[in-house]
C-alpha cells in the first residue's frame, strides 16, 4: 500500500494489545480443549472460539503486513477447521500442535512488533504441521470421495504473502459460484453476480463452517446481551495518559496540603486580637479561605481515590497464563499437578500487576519443580498422586496478599544448612533458627537442587524474586512444614504513588518514613541503650532491637543527646530496627517522586516528596536500612550472648 | 451530505483501518460493532447508509447478522469483509442479501471502488 491511510505505529500498538488478549484466550481454550482428549471429541464451542481468535489474528496481522504471523495463524486456523468439521479426531497430537503453534505465534507477534528476534525452529514446526494437516485433509477427501478441496480453507498460504493474483483468483471463484447458484436457484436473477441480492435460499454450498456457529450464537444470546452491555461501557486508555493524570493529581495533593497549611496559619494569626482589630475585614476572608481549603481537600481526596480506582485492574490478568505454565512444567518433570486459583478478581494497581507476573511465575515453577514430589513418591507417603498448588489473592487493609502454597515436601532445612555451610555462608557451629535457615534461600546463588534443571535450580531464583517484590515495596515471606508443603506469602501495597508517612527531623533535615513499616515510636532513656559488639541495641518486650542512627548513616553530623534517644521502630518480616531521630513531626500523606537519574541511587533513600510548605523531604528506604542493620548476623550473635 | 457507515468487525485493528480509509475519503463512520448482535442493534439505532460486515465473529456471525438486518430493512446495503478460503460463506452471505464483498488484506482503492459501486 503506497498511500498509507493510517498511522502504522498506533495500529501496531492496538494489534499488540489485541493479539495479547487473543493469545491468552487461545491458551485458555486449549487448556479446556485438552480435557476432551480422552473422549476424542472436541466441544464445538471451544473449537469455534479458537478458530475465531486465530482468524482475527490472521486478519489483523495481514492488514499490517506481518506475513509470518498471518501465515502461521492461517495454518493453525486450518487445523482448527479440521477439528471443527470433525475431519480430524481430537488427539494429544493435535492439541500439542496447537499448543506449540500458539507459542510460535506469540514469538512471531513479538518479533513482528520488534520486541524480539524471530523464533528458531519455525520452519521445522510448520513443516511438521503441514504434513500432519495434509494427512487428514487427504484422508477425509478420500472418504468423502472429493477432489482435493480448494474451496474451504485448504488454500495453501504458507508464509508467502497473499498476493493480488491469488486474491483475484479467489474473487473470480466466488463470482463463478454465485453465477452457478443464481443459475440453479433463480433463472431471473440479476446478471452481475457479485451485486445480486438473490433471495435467501437453502440451496447453498454443503459444508458451511459457520452454520453450527450461528445456531449456538442464537442459543446463548441471553449471555451475549449481558456481556455486550459491559463492553459498551468500557474504553481502552493508554497507561501513559493515566500516569500523567496521576502525576497531576499528585501535584494537586501537595498543593492542597499547602493551602490547608496557609489557612491554618492565617486562622491562628486572626485569633490574635490585637492583629485582628487592626485589619478588620480580613477576618471573614480568613474563615472563607479555611472553608474553601477544607472543600478543596475533600474534592482532591475524591479525585485521588477515583484515579486510583481507574488504575486498578484485576490481578487475574496475570493469573491467566499460569495454568499453562504449571501444566508445561509438570509435564516436563513427570509430575501430576493441579493449580487452584482463587481471588482472580482482586484489584491492584496496573503498574504492580505488570511487575508481579514474573516473580509469581517463578514461584509457581519452583513449587512444581522442587515442592511437589514425583507421583510415586507421593503415593509412598500416603498423599494423592496429584499434587495441589493453590494461588490465592485477597485484600487486607491497604494491601493485597498473594499466597502460593503447595502440598509438597516442604523446604529441607538440613539440606539448606549443609549447603550454607558448604558455601561458607554460615559456620558449622552457628545455631540458626528455622526462620533464619529459610532466609538463607534468598541469598544470591543459593539452590539446594541437586541437579540444575531447565526449569529452576540455577540458583538465580529466590533472591531475584525477593528483590522484585521488594522493589514493589512489597513483603515476601516463606513458611514451610517438612512433608506438608511450602507457602509463599507476598504482601503488596495497592498503589505505589501516594503513601502515608511519618515525618521525622534529623539534624536540619526532614525525612519521611512509610507508615506501613512503622511499628511504634518512643522515647528511650540513654541508660536503657546497651552496646553489644560495638552496636547499640535496646530490649523491647524481651526482643533485642538494634538501633541505627539516621544522622550517622547519612553522615549528617550533629550532636547526640546524652540523656535520651527518640526512636522509630520499623519492622520488616519479623525483623525490627530502631531508627534514631531528633524529633517526630507528625503523619502526612505524601506523593512519591522517584529521584532523578542525575542524582542516581542513594543507599537508604527510596525517593523524595514535596511537602505542604514546598520543602523537599527524602523518603527512607526501610528495607535497605533493616538489611544493613542485620548484615553480618550481628543480632543473632547478640541474642546468643545473652543480652 | 456524506454517507453514514457502520463498521462491524471483532478485530479492533480492522475497524480502525477501515475507519481510517473511509473517513479520509469523505464517509462518516457513525458507529462500530464488534459482533453480530451489536451490529443488528446499532443498525436499528443508527440507520446507516452502508455496513461493512466481518464474517467470523463471536456471539453472532456476519451471515446471521446480514439475515437479521435484511429482515428489518430489505434495502440495507451490506458489504462483506472476507478472507481467502471463505468462498462458500461469501456466496451464502450474498444470497442472504449482502450486496458485495471485499477481500482481506484490504487494498484501499478496491474498498472505495466497491463501496461507491454499492452506494450508486
Amino acid at each position: 500500500m503506497s498511500d498509507e491511510p493510517f498511522d502504522k505505529e498506533e495500529f501496531v500498538a492496538y494489534f499488540r494489545d489485541e493479539a495479547e488478549e487473543l493469545l491468552q484466550q487461545i491458551d485458555g481454550d486449549l487448556l479446556r480443549l485438552e480435557e476432551f482428549v480422552d473422549s476424542g471429541q472436541a466441544d464445538p464451542e471451544i473449537v469455534n472460539s479458537l478458530f475465531r481468535a486465530l482468524h482475527t489474528i490472521k486478519g489483523s496481522s495481514g492488514m499490517l503486513g506481518f506475513t509470518e504471523v498471518q501465515g502461521l495463524a492461517h495454518k493453525l486456523e486450518n487445523l482448527c477447521d479440521l477439528l471443527r468439521k470433525e475431519r480430524m479426531p481430537l488427539s494429544e497430537g493435535s492439541v500439542e500442535f496447537l499448543f506449540s503453534g500458539r507459542d510460535f505465534l506469540t514469538d512471531l507477534v513479538q518479533a513482528a512488533i520488534g520486541q524480539s528476534a524471530p523464533p528458531s525452529g519455525l520452519n521445522e514446526f510448520t513443516g511438521r504441521l503441514d504434513q500432519f494437516v495434509a494427512i487428514y485433509n487427504e484422508t477425509s477427501n478420500v472418504i468423502e470421495g472429493k477432489a482435493p478441496d480448494r474451496s474451504e480453507g485448504a488454500t495453501p498460504v504458507g508464509s508467502e504473502p497473499m498476493n493480488e493474483a491469488e486474491i483475484a483468483a479467489f474473487e473470480a471463484e466466488i463470482e463463478r459460484m454465485l453465477a452457478e447458484a443464481a443459475a440453479t436457484a433463480a433463472p431471473t436473477a440479476p446478471a452481475t453476480p457479485a451485486e445480486s441480492a438473490a433471495a435467501p435460499s437453502a440451496a447453498t454450498a454443503k459444508a458451511v463452517p459457520a452454520r453450527g456457529n450461528g445456531e449456538s450464537a442464537d442459543a446463548k444470546k441471553g449471555s451475549a446481551q449481558g456481556k455486550r452491555s459491559s463492553l459498551a461501557q468500557t474504553i481502552r486508555v493508554d497507561i501513559d495518559r493515566l500516569d500523567a493524570l496521576l502525576n497531576l493529581v499528585g501535584e494537586l495533593v501537595i498543593n492542597r496540603t499547602r493551602i490547608s497549611d496557609i489557612a491554618t496559619t492565617l486562622g491562628r494569626l486572626m485569633g490574635d486580637r490585637a492583629l485582628n482589630a487592626s485589619i478588620g475585614l480580613i477576618g471573614p476572608l480568613s474563615k472563607d479561605l479555611a472553608d474553601s481549603a477544607a472543600l478543596l481537600a475533600r474534592t482532591t481526596n475524591e479525585i485521588q481515590e477515583s484515579i486510583m480506582k481507574v488504575r486498578m485492574v484485576p490481578i487475574g490478568q496475570v493469573f491467566d497464563r499460569f495454568p499453562r505454565t504449571v501444566r508445561d512444567v509438570a509435564k516436563a518433570r513427570g509430575k501430576e499437578v493441579q493449580l487452584q486459583i482463587s481471588g482472580a478478581d482482586t484489584d491492584l494497581d496496573k503498574t504492580i500487576v505488570d511487575e508481579v507476573g514474573e516473580p509469581l511465575m517463578h514461584l509457581l515453577r519452583n513449587c512444581v519443580d522442587h515442592g511437589i514430589e514425583a507421583p510415586d513418591e507421593r503415593e509412598r507417603q500416603g498423599k494423592p498422586r496429584m499434587g495441589t498448588i493453590s494461588l490465592n489473592a485477597y485484600h487486607e487493609g491497604n494491601q493485597i496478599i498473594i499466597e502460593i502454597s503447595d502440598d509438597g515436601g516442604g523446604i529441607n532445612l538440613d539440606k539448606v544448612r549443609a549447603k550454607a555451610i558448604k558455601n561458607g555462608l554460615i559456620g558449622t557451629e552457628d545455631r540458626l533458627t528455622d526462620r533464619e535457615l529459610i532466609e538463607l534461600i534468598f541469598t544470591p546463588g543459593f539452590s539446594t537442587a541437586e541437579e540444575v534443571s531447565d526449569v529452576s535450580g540455577r540458583g538465580v531464583g529466590m533472591d531475584v524474586v525477593k528483590r522484585n517484590i521488594t522493589k514493589l515495596k512489597g513483603i515476601f515471606d516463606v513458611d514451610s512444614a517438612p512433608g506438608q508443603g511450602t507457602r509463599f506469602t507476598i504482601k503488596l501495597p495497592l498503589t505505589l504513588a501516594i503513601i502515608q508517612a511519618l515525618l521525622v527531623r534529623v539534624v536540619d533535615e526532614l525525612y519521611a518514613i512509610p507508615l506501613d513499616s512503622v511499628i511504634e515510636s518512643q522515647r528511650v532513656e540513654m541508660p536503657d541503650v546497651r552496646t553489644v559488639h560495638g552496636s547499640e541495641v535496646i530490649t523491647l518486650r524481651g526482643q533485642v532491637v538494634p538501633l541505627l542512627r539516621i544522622a550517622d548513616f547519612f553522615e549528617l553530623g550533629g550532636e547526640r543527646d546524652p540523656e535520651k534517644v527518640m526512636i522509630v521502630i520499623v519492622g520488616l518480616q519479623g525483623r525490627q530496627v530502631g531508627l534514631v531521630v531528633d524529633s517526630f513531626e507528625g503523619e502526612q500523606e505524601i506523593v512519591i517522586k522517584p529521584l532523578s537519574d542525575v542524582v542516581g541511587r542513594i543507599p537508604g533513600i527510596s525517593g523524595a516528596t514535596i511537602l505542604g510548605n514546598g520543602s523537599i523531604s527524602l523518603i527512607i528506604d526501610v528495607h535497605s536500612l533493616v538489611s544493613d542493620a542485620y548484615a553480618g548476623g550481628k543480632v543473632t550473635r547478640a541474642e546468643f550472648s545473652g543480652v | 451530505m456524506s454517507k453514514k457507515v457502520l463498521i462491524v468487525d471483532d478485530a479492533v485493528v480492522m475497524r480502525m483501518m477501515i475507519k481510517g480509509i473511509l473517513s479520509k475519503h469523505g464517509y462518516e463512520v457513525v458507529g462500530e460493532a464488534q459482533n453480530g448482535v451489536e451490529a443488528v442493534d446499532k443498525y436499528k439505532q443508527l440507520q446507516p447508509d452502508l455496513v461493512t460486515m466481518d464474517m467470523v465473529m463471536p456471539e453472532m456471525d456476519g451471515i446471521t447478522a446480514v439475515r437479521q438486518i435484511m429482515s428489518m430493512d430489505p434495502n440495507a446495503k451490506i458489504i462483506m469483509c472476507t478472507s481467502m478460503g471463505q468462498q462458500a460463506l461469501v456466496v451464502e452471505a450474498i444470497q442472504a442479501g449482502a450486496k458485495s464483498f471485499i477481500t482481506k488484506p484490504f487494498q484501499p482503492p478496491k474498498i472505495l471502488e466497491t463501496i461507491s459501486k454499492v452506494l450508486a
